[in-house]
């Protein structure tokens, strides 16, 4: 901390790789905000959107490094860490966006943050929801099987592409950056993406059919500097984590609005939207827990949630 | 900042090299901020190279050396002197033609000049031709490339900004060829003055045309499979790069046969050197932009600008100048991250379409590049021939005189551009 | 001194081509298999892993040809004599600067050996490692280059 006006100032820089109107970056705002009024500014906390600070690996390796930083990252990066995070990234691991919210209060999810803390990392609660992906495709798909032969731009991590093989997709890879063109020019036939990132990259003006199918949940977490927090005066420390909660439920209230509010956006471009039977996308991609090697994990998880 | 941007300007006025000056620069402001985390200067450089699309920069190097090494540029040469040789400056405006062409290809404004200089820029000397001229023409041109569509920098504004890309590819058409023209017009004034030579006393016969065509043909044939690469999907845009080497190997190799193995070694070696002169600069670059964001730097002069006028015109213009002096010293994919969030909301909130905002600003970031004392096309085109940083900057004032123009057309008179992306998507 | 670096240009050179043709080989391959529907998914993470030693090698590689650019516009109007000791003061800071990065690159490394690229499962401090396993060579070739310059002090002639 910085002494100033005799008293100490606690500086925290936040970083998220979305732009400063996006649901989290306001979120955010909104976290800087409280903490401000409730410590009559001894906690300032700085907002930096659109990766000014560096990408979320590279913010967290600051973090780790003892840096007043912290990072909303996919929770599914943390396995580097915590090697169970990884589960996160499969699909259908939560039935709901409640559920999601539950299990962060659960025993075996605390143990994982006390796992990131001996590595230098405080989480604050992987409650910031960005919303759940979905078939974008140029024919219409309402069953696994209509996805045969569609090559899909997904994200490169093993457990994506597996999910993608077993609901019947060929998983490609792409930079996202090349997502639009890769669309209108054939080179892909399918992206695979959450509604707010659809729309802020415009392909819907190159693509057909949105298939409903939010197979893989985006929960993100806010994560920052253990040695920073430590340095915090205990009653702060527990006032950063409520509030830290508190914010994070909001900007997820706020990307549920949007994606209504894109969506139909969307619509009003031409965007079709089609209605799926979500089990039968959840019981093709079933298999991939297996193939992970998570099978027990996710029974674990499941029965913690009773779903 | 204000020590770092002291200590830049006297390490470089003690010819300190360029890349080493922005790191040294830099580093100062990490002396000055304690708490701060030393690991990120590294870390900085390391992640400026993680990007798939800066892999343009060494593919593009290469397929431009390999072009030279297999005889495609000499044939292209000898077409060009036949179309252009009764012309003044006739391989200058074969860099704007050229650079129109690979427009559709490369999105990279740096890897075309990079390219265009390692295959023109020798016989432009030969011809007698300064290198400053020389210099100036082709990292100038090179902003045809970018913003001719698909442009690595217009997908990054869309992005970031949130705004349509595809209405922003095709915004950029027009402004593209009319910049062609503007060069062209520049360059050919500049040569006729100097008298620089012409090589035939007299237009071209069909059959000089129709005999040179053909000797070159794979040569003029790459860019055209390129594009229809790209149309039909077979590869991104990034891509073509790779593309472009493995096609200008298999002609050199295969059907010129003048490619021998030794070359091949000879290529690659001066290539890796190519490569690592403009890299490192972009590596400790990516340094001194990590402290001018944590500083706010941006948003306190945005706070300015919004607060110079209220009339849209002038505010644009205000932006665009100092997007300008942000180019003299940082590299474009940092300014378009860093300064479309700040500017576009000003401009939006004044009325003004974000497509248009988009041309118009990409034009001025991607001009950064051509700007000294840091720009990493001007820097790839004098490198290549050694051309003396300040000889560039002399000889490169009437081309910057042209941008200027088009720039103020640009925002004064967007519908003759922006009728294009409204047909289409209405 | 001499004999060191040619070692180390020889390597860098053999290295550095390798990894060039790897990646122009990696990046033509992977968009032609994708047209089969065989993505080579760690290609952009292979080819980027790649592309920092390659920019390493030839950050160096252009330092022992002297290629790296600065603005001599004022030095040039110096004394023979000046020139010289600016030059020797501009190595000086160059070596403070690679010596900088070197050692941040190795903490590093060390700090964060845990993060991996997503999908080639390896440490992303292979890539971090290119940062001080090639300063250490730059230091290298920086110092030939002050040693040539002492030993060419009363040289009024050579000036770089
Ligand atoms: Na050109
Ligand atoms: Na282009």
């Amino acid at each position: 901390g910085k002494e100033s006006d005799g008293k100490k100032v606690y500086e925290l820089k936040l970083s998220t790789v979305l732009t400063d109107t996006d649901p989290i970056s306001i979120g955010l705002g909104q976290l800087a905000k409280s903490m401000d009024e409730l410590t009559g500014g001894e906690v300032k906390i700085e907002v930096y959107p659109s990766s000014q600070l560096g990408d979320t690996a590279d913010v967290l390796e600051q973090a780790k490094s003892g840096a007043n930083v912290g990072v909303v990252i996919d929770t599914g990066m943390l396995a580097d860490y915590v090697p169970d995070m990884a589960i996160y990234t499969g699909p259908y691991v939560f039935d709901s966006v409640k559920n999601a919210r539950a299990f962060i209060e659960t025993d075996l999810f605390q143990s994982w943050d006390a796992q990131l803390a001996t590595h230098g990392l405080r989480d604050l609660g992987c409650n910031w929801y960005q919303g759940a992906r979905n078939f974008l495709t140029s024919t219409r798909v309402v069953q696994p099987s209509d996805l045969k032969g569609l090559r899909v731009r997904t994200m490169g991590s093993k457990v994506a592409q597996e999910s993608m093989k077993a609901m019947g997709a060929t998983p490609t890879s792409l930079a996202w950056s090349e997502a639009y063109s890769g669309l209108q020019s054939k080179v892909i036939d399918s992206v695979e993406a959450q509604t707010t990132a659809v729309y802020g990259s415009s392909l819907h003006e190159v693509t057909k059919y949105l298939a409903k199918t939010e197979h893989f949940l985006l929960y993100t977490g806010l994560v920052i500097s253990e040695k920073w927090f430590q340095s915090l005066p205990e009653n702060y420390r527990t006032l950063l984590v409520q509030e830290a909660i508190k914010a994070g439920d909001y900007a997820t209230e706020l990307t549920l609005q949007k994606e209504v509010e894109y969506n139909k956006l969307m619509a009003e471009k031409g965007l079709t939207f089609v209605d799926v039977d979500k089990n039968l996308f959840k019981e093709a991609s079933a298999k991939v827990y297996e193939t992970m090697g998570w099978a027990d994990l996710k029974a674990k998880i499941d029965a913690q949630l009773g779903q | 900042m204000g020590v770092v941007a002291i200590l830049f300007v006297v390490l470089l006025a003690f010819n300190v090299p360029l890349a080493f000056t922005i790191g040294l620069a830099s580093l100062a402001f990490f002396f000055a901020n304690d708490g701060i985390s030393w690991i990120i200067p590294v870390q900085k450089m390391v992640a400026s190279t993680q990007s798939f699309p800066l892999l343009a920069v060494p593919f593009f190097v290469l397929a431009g050396n390999l072009m030279n090494e297999t005889g495609i540029t000499r044939r292209l040469v000898k077409f060009s002197t036949v179309l252009t040789g009764h012309l003044a400056g006739g391989l200058a405006l074969v860099s704007c033609v050229l650079s129109t062409f690979m427009g559709g290809i490369s999105g990279s404004a740096c890897a075309d000049a990079a390219m265009e200089t390692r295959i023109l820029g020798p016989a432009m000397l030969d011809r007698g031709y300064t290198k400053g001229y020389a210099c100036s023409v082709n990292a100038l041109s090179s902003l045809i490339t970018a913003t001719i569509p698909p442009g690595v920098g217009l997908i990054l504004y869309g992005v970031t900004g949130e705004v349509s890309i595809g209405k922003l590819f095709l915004a950029g058409v027009i402004p593209g060829i009319l910049m062609c023209a503007i060069l062209m017009v520049t360059s050919w004034g500049i040569a006729k003055k100097r008298n620089y030579p012409v090589e035939n006393d007299r237009p071209p016969t069909a059959r000089e045309v129709w005999d040179a065509f053909v000797e070159s043909i794979w040569a003029l044939m790459f860019p055209i499979i390129l594009i229809v690469g790209i149309r039909f999907g077979l590869f991104t845009a990034s891509e073509a790069g790779a593309f472009a080497v493995v096609y200008a190997f298999f002609v050199g190799k295969y059907i010129y046969k003048e490619m021998t193995w030794k070359g091949l070694w000879n290529v690659v070696k001066t290539t890796l050197g190519d490569n690592g002169v403009i890299l490192f600069i972009i590596m400790t670059s990516a340094i001194l932009g990590y402290g001018i964001i944590y500083d706010k730097v941006p948003q306190t002069i945005a706070g300015v600008i919004a607060g110079v006028s209220s009339n849209p015109h002038i505010i644009m213009l205000v932006i665009c100048a100092f997007v300008f002096l942000a180019g003299m010293v940082m590299e474009g994919t940092v300014n378009t991250l860093l300064l479309t969030p700040i500017f576009l909301p000003i401009v939006r909130n004044l009325g003004v379409d974000p497509v248009h905002f988009g041309i118009v600003f990409m034009t001025t970031v991607t001009l950064g590049g051509m700007t000294p004392p840091v720009g990493t096309a001007m820097y790839s085109a004098c490198a290549i021939l050694e051309c003396p940083i300040d000889e560039y900057t002399k000889e490169s004032l009437p081309f910057f005189g042209a941008i200027l123009i088009e720039v103020v057309l640009l925002i004064y008179l967007p519908q003759i551009f922006m009728w294009l992306p409204n047909l289409v998507f209405g | 001194m001499k004999r060191i670096n040619e070692v180390i240009s020889k390597l860098e050179y053999q290295v550095g081509t390798v990894m060039l043709i790897s990646i122009v080989v990696l990046v033509f391959a992977s968009a032609v298999l994708r047209l089969f529907d065989l993505p080579i998914v760690w290609s952009v993470d292979a080819s980027q892993l790649m592309f920092v030693w390659i920019s390493m090698i030839g950050a160096d590689l252009a330092l022992k040809k002297r290629s790296h650019m600065g603005v001599d516009l004022l030095v040039r109007s110096f004394p023979a004599k000046l020139q010289k000791v600016i030059a020797l003061i501009s190595y000086i800071l160059c070596g403070a600067f690679i010596v900088f990065i070197a050692y941040w690159g190795i903490r590093l490394c060390i700090l964060n050996y845990l993060r991996t690229y997503q999908t080639l499962k390896i440490s992303y401090s292979f890539a971090t490692a290119a940062i001080p396993t090639i300063a250490l060579c730059m230091f290298s070739s920086l110092l030939e280059q002050v040693i040539d310059l002492l030993l060419h002090w009363k040289d009024t002639q050579r000036v770089q």
